[in-house]
């Protein structure tokens, strides 16, 4: 990899969450008084005052961008209006659950997905492949929130085998992730499907097969870290969806995450806090997407010749 | 002239005729079901007479037809407000086609425009256009709908918004893409030394190229949206009540799903019955007028 890749990718990224923290910027400015999303219903002239000079809006504008940019960067988004201590910590108490919900669904999605690809690939046009792919196509169509509704229904009211709610052991951690992780497996499974088909017709695996190996070694050796390539690219944007997702998973099955936490905060008009929690939600959904830049040209060397 | 049309997909001819064929009867039930759901969009009270929004506590909690106590006046059951289940949903189909069909649209009128401005008039815009498609990235449908929802308040509005923001991306990449390729192409070359302004070559000879492929994206699109708009619902950033809608159905069924399943159940199978069915279709047009977007 060269220093120049990665100074244009950290670059990108540093482009980004300026770009986002400007959007919110500019939002909160539409909005009309922007200390008016800063305090409480009940603050009383006196402190809507105080905020306003503390937080710079009795400026001109482009100070108060300069002041807003400084402290996204500081990390300080004020305080949060229902917990009463500055809003940061308490986004990251709950980062970890998250995480652990995220990284649960994508273990899922790869269980599931992998399996399921490679059966539909092999066993091309059989009921098999045709049973995937249909199950891959309802699970695009399923909204996460129903199919959790249905999980819990099932799982919890009717069978009793794990909670329906809560996140105080990894009991609370199955069903969510499952639910996540059952929509990101179907997509997962397609891609690796049509991957691997695509693969099988390279000239390299023709290679493969006229010098004589045998066809699982054709297939262990050329086909399958070929098309893995692609599930790799896949995860990427599934980890970013997975994330995403987390907000409405865990809204489903009450699970104590940042997801749950930003909901309930705009329900209490609780700004500071949402625009923390926004932006490491962001953050981290860069993050994320750099690792995968950087990890990709070491995966597939014909992409960091190209670039 | 509006460019070659020797390079469309023959639609429903020539070898491949029995493989491209439309009319197949997955996609005969969806639009069936698609008519239908549209229908209850445009004449709700055709569909069922009951009242979606008014309570009745005494009848609470009636399960659905055919189980005991249930009965045919309330074919679905009713919610624990004595609401019947049926007619909200019905009722609720018009927010959701309403605002997935409208963020359709302003998406791909935004991203096209996007792309034509990009692809066509260079370098500067480009890299404008382009970098606010990268922002996306840190801020995906949901965060920005939560945002705007916790400055302007949620509602329909702030829903159709914060679709249309994050919606215009794929529809900007593709006539983007397509047009740096078919600048290079004789027609376009042509009708640029004939004299044609450029707003003319885009809009008479690159734009009804990239027709059917823009269709196949809008199609998709409009089924997430669906999902996207019932989610917002869900989490309580979408129509507020007590208008029905499936979203919300599922979240007020949240608390009561032990005592009445139906109402957690059925307006789940609206959703999906509903985004399937538009996926049949998008996935038999791809087949059809774009084999190349397989993968998408």
């Amino acid at each position: 990899m060269s220093p120049r890749y990665l100074v244009v990718k950290l670059a990108q990224a540093l482009f980004i969450v300026w770009g986002v923290s400007t959007v919110v910027f500019v939002a909160v400015r539409l909005s009309g008084d922007p200390v008016a999303l800063l305090v409480s219903d009940t603050a009383g002239a006196e402190e809507v005052a105080r905020l306003r000079r503390a937080y710079g809006f009795d400026r001109s504008l482009p100070v108060q961008y300069a002041t807003f940019l400084g402290s996204v960067a500081h990390g300080d988004f004020g305080e949060s209006i229902g917990f009463n201590l500055a809003a940061l910590p308490v986004a990251l108490a709950r980062l970890p659950a998250t995480l652990t919900l995220a990284v649960g669904a994508l273990v899922v999605a790869v269980g599931i997905g992998v399996p399921a690809g490679l059966l539909a690939a092999v066993r091309r046009n059989s009921l098999w492949d045709r049973v995937a792919m249909g199950a891959a196509l309802l699970g695009q169509s399923t909204p996460t929130f129903w199919s959790g509704l249905l999980a819990i229904l099932v799982f919890a009211a009717w069978w009793r085998l794990l909670p329906a709610a809560g996140g105080e052991s990894w009991r609370h951690l199955v069903l969510p992730a499952c639910t996540l992780g059952w929509f990101s497996a179907a997509k997962v499974s397609r891609v690796l499907r049509s991957a691997v088909l695509e693969v099988t017709t390279a000239d390299f695996v023709r290679t493969a097969h006229a010098k004589g190996l045998p066809g699982a070694a054709v297939f262990l050796r050329h086909v399958l870290p070929n098309a893995l390539i692609s599930v790799v690219a896949l995860l990427a944007i599934e980890l970013q969806l997975l994330l995403g997702g987390a907000i409405v998973t865990e809204t489903v099955f009450a699970y104590p995450g940042m997801g749950r936490l930003v909901i309930q905060a705009v329900g209490t008009r609780d700004y500071p806090l949402v625009q923390a929690i926004v932006l490491v939600f962001s953050v981290l959904l860069v993050l994320v997407n750099l690792i995968v830049e950087l990890l990709y040209p070491w995966l597939d060397p014909r992409i960091a010749r190209e670039r | 002239m509006t460019g070659p049309g020797a390079q469309r997909a023959p639609i429903g001819g020539g070898p491949a005729g029995r493989r491209r064929r439309l009319w197949t009867p997955g996609v005969v039930v969806a639009l069936l079901g698609l008519a239908t759901v549209a229908g209850w969009a445009v004449a709700p009270r055709l569909a069922t007479s009951a009242n979606p929004v008014r309570s009745r506590l005494g009848e609470n909690f009636r399960p659905i037809v055919g189980l005991p106590g249930g009965s045919l006046a309330h074919p679905l059951g009713t919610d624990s407000l004595g609401r019947d289940v049926f007619a909200r949903i019905v009722h609720g189909a018009r927010p959701s086609l309403l605002v997935g069909g409208t963020a359709v649209v302003l998406a791909g009128l935004l991203g096209i425009a996007a792309g034509l401005v990009a692809g066509y008039l260079g370098r500067g815009w480009d890299l404008v256009l382009m970098g606010a498609a990268d922002i996306q990235l840190g801020l995906p449908f949901l965060l920005l709908a939560i945002t705007l929802a916790a400055i302007f308040g949620p509602g329909l509005g702030t829903a159709i918004v914060a679709l249309v923001l994050t919606g215009w991306v794929p529809y900007a990449r593709l006539t983007r893409a397509e047009l740096l390729s078919m600048r290079e192409q004789l027609f376009v070359q042509a009708a640029q030394a004939i004299g044609c302004s450029s707003a003319r070559v885009m809009l008479r000879h690159v734009l009804p190229n990239l027709g059917p492929t823009l269709a196949v994206i809008a199609t998709f699109s409009f089924a997430q949206m669906i999902i996207m708009e019932s989610a917002l619902s869900f989490l309580g950033l979408g129509i507020q009540p007590p208008w029905p809608s499936w979203g919300s159905m599922l979240s007020d069924a949240r608390s009561y799903l032990m005592t009445a399943w139906w109402a957690g159940v059925f307006p789940g199978v609206a959703i999906v019955g509903t985004v399937l069915a538009v996926n049949v279709v998008g996935e038999r047009l791809r087949e059809i007028l774009d084999p190349k977007l397989r993968g998408l």
